[in-house]
């Protein structure tokens, strides 16, 4: 990760309200990009395991 | 949890093992499951490792406050996955994950992450942070905080609710403070140019894509979660738990040391539990978008009004980010 893109974000989540149409513009994504290809060619992922979601934030 | 117990489970998952053709993931929860101690730890590993084939997974969900050098020795000998609970920033990690002196656990819990990454094996033994949602946090320092661990995975749960008891954060039942909190992630992680992977956005983006959904609450495949308590009790899934007491117990709550649980998981209780997880509210089975959200978790469909005959309290909130996901897929490969 790149510190000045980090900062970057940092403000903007301080100073912007974000709306879906400013999310559209990131087509060239490779978290995307790899999903994409993964379903188009079946692939698998490297996740495992399966969790519950019974926390203690709920008490 | 007792030997009686251990031994039982080992038994019935080896006998459950070779007769389901299909196989099965046998996940370590708690509470903090490693309280159970190394010794009985590595019976129930063994056990199991030995009496089911490899197919049939092993992971553990812990804190990581005991996730000491011979217990992550003994992880990486019988291949159990571990996932870490971990929120992000120390102002969100810390105001709800303690320890037992009531001091904050993140700099424990990360010392441990570290310990377990820079073990031999550590590539096929870590599989990633568990983290819950605190929809006032900022979900760009969440993210790159989460990112920056290194962690191969990261899931995100929303806080439990219902339509009777808001989620913490939420309003009101259509407001979606959930669902923005994920659109601001998602811009993190579709920015990143080296992005771990993001479990519950990959899950849903790869169902809008028309593959398999793999995660309870999202699409819709039956999932067979079943639990085994310390004292031997099977039950439902224990998330039934936000919606009533007691929800989460079968109605003549079986034992692993006197039900044949290969017999039981073909018994009219299951099938009973398990049509519960499939949406029934008319509004869900009207929805465009059914097939991806499922309808959400069952605990997160309950009022005290209709049973779980409502969809999830997170409705308004998936459809904001379904929506945004749709889009953003079909600009990816129109590209």
């Amino acid at each position: 990760m790149q510190s000045d893109r980090i900062d970057e974000r940092g403000r903007d989540s301080q100073s912007e309200p974000v709306t879906p149409d400013e999310l559209t513009v990131a087509v060239d994504s490779v978290a995307l990009r790899r999903l994409i290809e993964e379903v188009e060619n079946k692939g698998d992922t490297t996740l495992a395991g399966y969790n519950r979601s019974y926390h203690r934030h709920n008490r | 949890m007792s030997v009686d117990i251990i031994d039982a489970i080992v038994d019935q998952l080896g006998t459950l093992a070779k007769r389901q053709a299909k196989p099965f993931n046998v996940c370590l929860h708690g509470g903090e499951p490693l309280l159970i101690g190394a010794p009985r730890l590595e019976r129930l590993l063994r056990g199991l490792r030995l009496g089911m084939p490899t197919s049939c997974s092993l992971a553990i969900q812990t804190n990581g406050l005991l996730l000491s050098d011979s217990i992550i020795d003994l992880l990486a000998t019988y291949g159990v996955g571990v996932s870490i609970s971990y929120d992000g920033p120390a102002d969100v990690h810390d105001a709800n994950r303690l320890d037992k002196r009531g001091a904050g656990s993140r700099a424990r819990v990360l010392n441990a992450m570290r310990r377990l990454q820079a073990h031999p094996t550590a590539s096929g033994l870590f599989s990633g942070v568990l983290a819950v949602v605190d929809p006032n946090s900022s979900p760009i320092a969440v993210y790159e905080d989460l990112a920056s661990t290194g962690a191969p995975g990261i899931d995100f749960l929303y806080r439990d609710g219902n339509r009777t008891r808001l989620p913490p954060g939420k309003a009101r039942a259509a407001s979606t403070e959930y669902g923005q909190w994920m659109l601001r992630l998602l811009r993190a992680y579709i920015a990143d140019p080296n992005p771990p992977r993001i479990r519950v956005l990959d899950d849903l983006m790869r169902l809008i894509l028309g593959s398999d959904g793999r995660k309870e609450g999202l699409g819709l495949t039956d999932f067979g979660i079943i639990v085994i308590d310390t004292d031997g009790t099977i039950t439902r899934n224990d998330t039934l738990k936000v919606a009533y007491h007691g929800a989460d117990k079968f109605d003549k709550p079986p034992s692993i040391l006197d039900r044949a649980l290969d017999q039981f998981l073909v018994s009219s209780d299951m099938s009973d539990y398990r049509a519960l997880q499939r949406p029934t509210s008319p509004i869900c089975l009207s929805c465009p978008e059914l097939n991806i959200c499922g309808g959400g978790m069952p605990a997160h469909r309950w009022s005290e009004d209709s049973g779980y005959n409502n969809p999830t309290v997170f409705c308004a909130d998936q459809q904001l980010l379904i929506a945004e996901l749709r889009s953003l897929l079909s600009a990816a490969k129109a590209a």
